[in-house]
C-alpha cells in the first residue's frame, strides 16, 4: 500500500491533437522506454488511489481499548488492584490470590473483550486484502517499441496502452487509435449502455468527462473492438481517483447501537458516580471519621459501582456482533465494521442501484416479433436456460421455421461470443450481441455449430453512423446467405419484402407501419430493439459489394432485449415489504428502463413518484424534503444526487442502506448508515467506503443479511434486558442499608451490615451472569423476525422494557430484603441482642453470615430464573415450550453457572472467601421460593411493550 | 386490558396482599399465644403460597395470552 499518488496537471488533452498529446506528454509512437518509465514512476508515484494510512495491527488492538466500557472496566481493575493491596496490607486477605481475584477477574474480562472485537475487524480486513489482491489488474503497453504486460501500478503518464475487448483500463488517458471501441463506463457513469470511443473526434474544453469520447478513463471496460492510447494521469489524478477523494472526505457516522450504547454507557457512569459520593457519605457517617473507616467506606463503595458497571456489556455485545459476522459470511456478505451488522437491521430504506445490484447487468432477450406475432421468452442473464411462450402457452420453437431463421440472424451476425467458466455464464463481447446468441442458444441452436454449416465468408462491419451491421455466409449448397441486424427503421430501409408464414411477400407501407407499431411497443415497455432481415444470394452471383448486399432483403422480424431484474430480487424486495423496509431505485439509467424494471420487481406503488437528476436539481431543498419519502425511482442520476437523497432521507429520520458497485455510488455508500458495496463487480473505491460488501453481488443477500441484523439486534436487547432487571435491585438493597446505618451514625454498620459483600457482588456480576447472558447471543429468533416493521429509528435501546425492569427490581429487591431482614433479625440462628439486648458481636458474625448467604443465593438464582423471560419479547418460558431448551448453550450456561453457586457454601475454600456458610433444607426452600417469583410474575406477554415512559 | 393482563393484575394485587397479611399474622401474634417471638413457618408458608400462586399466574397467563 502506498500513501503516494501519481496524477500529472490537469491537461485538457481531451482537446489537443493526438500530435500535440503525444509532444505534450514527451512518448512517441514505440512508447516510453524503460528507462523513462522508471523515472516518471519515481515522479508520479505508482497508479493507485490514496488511501488512508491503515491501521497497524498493535494500532485496531488498542483502537479496542477506546470503548467507554473498556475504559471504565480498566479503570474497575486498577481500583481491584488498590483494593486487593490493601486488603494485604490489612492482613484481610492471607494470600495473592485472595487479594487479586477480583482484578485477575475483571481483567481477564477485559482483555477477552477486545481480544475478541479485535479478531474480528483483523479478519474482515484480512479478507477484504485477499479479495483485492485477487482483482489486481495488470496492463499492456509498448515500452521500448515492444508489447509487455506489467502491472496496473506501474503505469506511468506517457505510457502507450493497448486496449481490446475485455480490458479494464488502467488509467486515464487519450485514444490515438481506434477500431470500433465500445466502452462500458457505468462504474463512473452509471450509464449501463456502452459507449463508442474514436481516436479521431474532436471534443470540447469543458464538456463532461462522460462526453469526451476520445478519451479512455480508469476502471471502465473495454466491450467492443481495440485500441491504443497514450495515459494522460494516473492515481488519484484520474476521474476515478477523484472520485475517490469526494469518497475520502464524505462524513463517517456512529451506528446506531454504537450511539445507544454509548449514550447509555454515559447515563450508568454518571448514576455510578453519583452512587459512589452517596454510599461513600454514608458509610464513612456509619463508621465514623476515621482513616480506616474512610477507606473502608471508600472501597465498600467502589465495590458496589463495579458490580453496576455492566461489565459483560462489550463482551455480549461483541460477541452477539461477531457471531453474526459469522452468519453473515455464511450468507455471503462480509462485515468490515462489526457494529454495522447491528445497524442494518434498522434499516428502514435501502437505496439500491440498478444495474448488477437489482438486475444482473446481463442483457436478456424477452420479447420476439416475426410473422404478425409477438413471443415471449423466459430466463434472466447469460444463462441459456429459457421458454417460448406464444399467447401465454409454451411451445416448441424448433417446430418454427421462422422463428429459428431470425434466431440464427441474431446468432450468426454476430462477433460476441458465449463462454462458460466455472458454471458461470459470460459473454465476450458486446452485451447485446451476447442476448441473440443466448436465445438463440435457448432453442438449441448454438452459435459455434451454426458457424460450421454458415461459416461466414464476409462482413460489413456495424458503425454508429450506419446502425446496422451485415454478414455473409456459404451455405453447404454454395449459395450465400446475407444476414442483417440493426436498429428497426434503418433495417426496414433496406427491406423490400417481409417473412410470413415462412413465405417471403411484399413488404407494404401498411406492414412497416405495423412493425414500427410493435416496435415502439417494445421500446414502451423499455426493451431495446433489433430488427433482423436475410436474404438469398445465389451461388452464381459474383459481386458481393455492399450496396448489393445490404439491399432488397426480407425482413425476418424484431428482437426486444431489457437488462432484467434478478429472479431473487422481486422474492427479496417482497420480504423487505413484509419487513416495512422500503427500496428505493438509483440508477444512471433511463427513465424508461428504470420504471420498467422497478414495476417488475414491484417497487412502484400507489402514489409512487419517479424522478430523474435533472427534475432533482430543479428542485430546493424543501420542495425535495416534502416528497423523498414517496420516491420509489430515480432515473438519470449522479454522485451529487445519490449524496443528496440519502441525506434528504436520513434527515427524515430513516435509517439508510445504500448499495452500489460503481465508484459513482461510492461517496453515498460512505454517507449511508449502512454502506454496501458489490464483492464481484463492485470497484476497490466503493469497496473502501462501503460497511459490508456483499460476495454474490445479490440483492436477496442484503435482505437475509437485514434478518440477521434484527437477529442481533434482539439478542443484545434480550441481554440488556437481563442485565437492567437484575443489576439495579442490588443498588437498591445496599443503597439502603448503607442509608440506614448511616442516619444510625457511628455502630449503624453492626446494625444494618451491608446485605452483600462487595466479592458476592463481583460474583453475581461478573461470574453468574456472564455464562448466560453470552449464549443469549446465540439465542434463536423470534419467529416474526421479519414480519414486523422496523423498529423506529429514534427508539432507545431499552424501548418497551420499562414494566418489565421494574417488575423485576421491585420483585429482587424485595425478595432480597425480606431473605436478610428475615434470617439476620427475625429469627436468628444464633439471636445476637437484636432488638434490646446487649450485641454479642460472635453471634452476630454468624447469623450475619447465614442471612448473607441466603440473600446471596437467593439473588443469584432470581437472575439464573429471570433469564429465561429474556428471551423472547413476546413469550415467557412457559410459552416457549421445548423450543426453550433449543439453544443447547444457553441451557449449558444455566446449569454452569447454578452449580456452583448452589456448590460454593458447601465448599470450605470457597465459603471462606466469600464468607458463607452451608445452607439447610428450610433455607433452600426459602431462597428457591424466592428466587422462582422471577420465573413465575415477570412475564413478557404482560410487560413488554408497554408505555411506562418514553425512553429516548 | 387484555385476559392476561388482567390475570396477572389479580395475581400481582394477591401477591403483595397477601405479604401484608403475614406480616400482621405475625407481629400481631395471630398464630401465638403471646407476641414474643417470630414464627419462621408463617413466613415459609407465606413463600410456598406465592411460588403456588406464581405457578398458577404463569399458567393461566399461558393460556389467555395471544399474539
Amino acid at each position: 500500500m502506498t500513501s503516494q499518488s501519481a496524477s500529472r496537471a490537469p491537461t485538457s488533452f481531451h482537446a489537443m491533437d493526438i500530435e500535440d498529446v503525444i509532444r505534450a506528454l514527451g512518448t512517441t509512437n514505440r512508447g516510453l522506454s524503460s528507462q523513462e518509465a522508471r523515472e516518471r514512476l519515481e515522479k508520479y508515484g505508482y497508479n493507485e488511489l490514496m488511501e488512508k494510512k491503515r491501521a497497524t495491527v498493535l494500532q485496531m488492538f488498542l483502537g479496542e481499548f477506546k470503548d467507554i466500557f473498556v475504559i471504565l472496566l480498566l479503570v474497575a481493575t486498577a481500583l481491584s488492584v488498590a483494593i486487593g493491596y490493601y486488603d494485604l496490607l490489612r492482613g484481610v486477605a492471607e494470600n495473592f490470590l485472595e487479594a487479586y481475584t477480583d482484578a485477575i477477574t475483571i481483567g481477564i474480562i477485559v482483555v477477552l473483550v477486545a481480544v475478541a472485537g479485535f479478531i474480528q475487524e483483523y479478519r474482515a480486513e484480512k479478507a477484504l486484502e485477499a479479495l483485492k489482491k485477487l482483482a489486481a489488474p495488470k496492463a499492456r503497453l509498448m515500452r521500448d517499441g515492444k508489447e509487455v504486460v506489467v502491472p496496473a501500478r506501474e503505469v506511468v503518464p506517457g505510457d502507450l496502452l493497448l486496449v481490446e475487448a475485455g480490458d479494464t483500463i488502467p488509467a486515464d488517458a487519450r485514444l490515438i487509435e481506434s477500431v470500433e471501441l465500445k466502452v462500458d463506463e457505468a462504474v463512473l457513469t452509471g450509464e449501463s449502455t456502452p459507449v463508442n470511443k474514436s481516436a479521431h473526434v474532436t471534443v470540447k474544453t469543458d464538456v463532461p468527462a462522460a462526453e469526451r469520447s476520445n478519451m479512455l478513463f480508469m476502471a471502465t471496460h473495454i466491450i467492443y473492438g481495440r485500441g491504443k492510447a497514450v495515459v494522460t494521469s494516473t492515481g488519484i489524478g484520474t476521474e476515478f481517483g477523484r472520485i475517490a477523494e469526494l469518497v475520502q472526505t464524505a462524513e463517517e457516522e456512529e451506528t446506531p447501537l454504537q450511539k445507544k450504547l454509548d449514550r447509555f454507557a454515559k447515563q450508568i457512569a454518571y448514576a455510578v458516580l453519583i452512587l459512589c459520593v452517596v454510599i461513600f457519605v454514608l458509610e464513612v457517617l456509619a463508621e465514623g471519621l476515621a482513616v480506616k473507616a474512610f477507606v473502608d467506606s471508600f472501597m465498600s463503595s467502589i465495590a458496589l459501582a463495579i458490580s453496576v458497571v455492566p461489565e459483560g456489556m462489550p463482551a455480549i455485545v461483541t460477541i452477539s456482533l461477531a457471531l453474526g459476522a459469522r452468519e453473515f459470511a455464511r450468507r455471503n456478505a462480509l462485515i468490515r465494521k462489526l457494529s454495522s451488522a447491528e445497524s442494518l437491521g434498522a434499516v428502514t430504506v435501502i437505496c439500491s442501484d440498478k444495474t448488477g445490484t437489482l438486475t444482473k447487468g446481463e442483457m436478456t432477450v424477452r420479447k420476439l416479433y416475426y410473422g404478425g406475432k409477438v413471443v415471449e421468452v423466459t430466463g434472466v442473464g447469460y444463462e441459456p436456460r429459457g421458454e417460448f411462450y406464444n399467447n401465454g402457452d409454451p411451445f416448441d420453437p424448433k417446430r418454427d421455421e421462422s422463428l429459428l431463421l431470425l434466431l440464427k440472424i441474431g446468432a450468426l451476425c454476430n462477433n460476441a461470443t458465449l463462454q462458460q467458466d466455472n458454471g458461470v455464464w459470460r459473454v465476450v463481447g458486446d452485451p447485446t450481441e451476447g442476448a441473440l446468441i443466448v436465445t438463440a442458444s435457448k432453442a438449441g441452436l448454438e452459435k459455434t455449430e451454426l458457424e460450421k454449416t454458415y461459416p461466414r465468408v464476409g462482413e460489413v462491419p456495424f458503425t454508429s453512423e450506419r446502425k446496422r451491421m451485415t454478414s455473409v455466409h456459404s451455405t453447404l449448397g454454395g449459395d450465400k446467405l446475407v444476414f442483417m441486424k440493426g436498429a428497426p427503421e434503418v433495417v426496414l430501409e433496406r427491406c423490400t419484402k417481409f417473412l410470413e408464414n415462412e413465405n417471403e411477400v411484399e413488404l407494404t407501407d401498411a406492414k412497416k407501419e405495423e412493425i414500427l407499431k410493435v416496435n415502439e411497443e417494445f421500446a414502451s415497455a423499455a426493451l431495446r430493439v433489433l430488427g433482423m432481415a436475410f436474404k438469398k444470394v445465389p451461388k452464381e452471383s459474383e459481386e458481393l459489394d455492399e450496396e448489393m448486399l445490404e439491399n432488397n432483403l426480407t425482413f425476418v422480424g424484431l428482437q426486444g432485449m431489457i437488462d432484467p431484474p434478478r429472479e431473487e430480487a422481486v422474492e427479496a424486495n417482497k420480504r423487505c415489504k413484509e419487513a416495512g423496509i422500503k427500496t428505493v431505485m438509483i440508477t444512471g439509467d433511463h427513465r424508461l428502463t428504470a420504471i420498467a424494471v422497478a414495476r417488475e420487481i414491484g417497487l412502484m406503488r400507489e402514489g409512487s413518484l419517479v424522478l430523474t437528476g435533472a427534475e432533482l436539481d430543479r428542485m430546493n431543498e424543501e420542495e425535495f424534503d416534502k416528497v423523498v419519502e414517496d420516491v420509489s425511482v430515480y432515473a438519470r442520476v449522479s454522485p451529487e444526487h445519490k449524496l443528496r437523497i440519502v441525506r434528504a432521507l436520513k434527515k427524515k429520520g430513516h435509517v439508510v442502506a445504500m448499495t452500489g458497485d460503481g465508484v459513482n455510488d461510492a461517496p453515498a455508500v460512505k454517507s449511508a448508515d449502512v454502506g454496501i458495496a458489490m464483492g464481484i463487480s463492485g470497484t476497490d473505491v466503493t469497496r473502501e467506503a462501503s460497511d459490508i460488501v456483499l460476495m454474490d453481488d445479490n440483492f436477496a443477500t442484503i435482505v437475509r443479511a437485514v434478518e440477521e441484523g434484527r437477529i442481533i439486534y434482539d439478542n443484545v436487547r434480550k441481554y440488556v434486558r437481563f442485565l437492567i432487571s437484575c443489576n439495579f435491585d442490588e443498588v437498591l438493597v445496599i443503597g439502603t442499608f448503607a442509608l440506614l446505618a448511616g442516619l444510625a451514625g457511628a455502630g449503624g454498620e453492626e446494625l444494618f451490615p451491608l446485605p452483600l459483600t462487595a466479592a458476592m457482588l463481583l460474583w453475581i456480576n461478573l461470574v453468574t451472569d456472564g455464562a448466560p447472558a453470552v449464549s443469549l447471543a446465540t439465542d434463536p429468533p423470534d419467529e416474526d423476525v421479519m414480519k414486523r416493521p422496523p423498529r423506529k429509528p429514534g427508539e432507545g435501546i431499552l424501548h418497551g422494557m420499562g414494566a418489565f425492569i421494574i417488575t423485576s427490581f421491585v420483585l429482587q429487591s424485595t425478595g432480597t430484603i425480606l431473605l436478610f431482614v428475615l434470617n439476620y433479625y427475625v429469627f436468628p440462628t444464633h439471636p445476637w441482642g437484636w432488638p434490646n439486648g446487649p450485641i454479642n458481636e460472635v453471634a452476630r458474625e454468624l447469623t450475619l453470615a447465614e442471612a448473607r448467604t441466603t440473600a446471596f443465593v437467593q439473588a443469584t438464582m432470581f437472575e439464573l430464573f429471570i433469564v429465561w423471560n429474556c428471551r423472547s419479547e413476546r413469550r415467557s418460558v412457559w410459552r416457549m415450550g421445548r423450543s426453550a431448551l433449543r439453544n443447547k448453550f444457553f441451557v449449558a450456561a444455566e446449569v454452569s453457572s447454578i452449580v456452583p453457586t448452589l456448590a460454593i457454601p458447601y465448599i470450605p475454600v470457597t465459603a471462606s472467601m466469600f464468607h458463607l456458610v452451608p445452607l439447610g433444607p428450610l433455607d433452600l426452600v426459602q431462597v428457591l421460593g424466592v428466587a422462582s417469583w422471577g420465573l413465575f410474575f415477570v412475564l413478557p406477554e404482560v410487560l413488554m411493550g408497554r408505555r411506562i415512559w418514553r425512553w429516548e | 386490558m387484555r385476559s392476561c393482563e388482567k390475570v396477572w393484575l389479580v395475581a400481582w394485587t394477591l401477591f403483595w396482599l397477601s405479604l401484608v397479611v403475614t406480616f400482621l399474622a405475625d407481629t400481631l401474634g395471630v398464630f401465638e399465644t403471646s407476641n414474643t417471638g417470630f414464627v419462621e413457618v408463617i413466613w415459609i408458608s407465606w413463600i410456598l403460597l406465592t411460588v403456588g400462586l406464581g405457578l398458577a399466574t404463569a399458567l393461566l397467563v399461558r393460556l389467555t395470552a395471544k399474539e
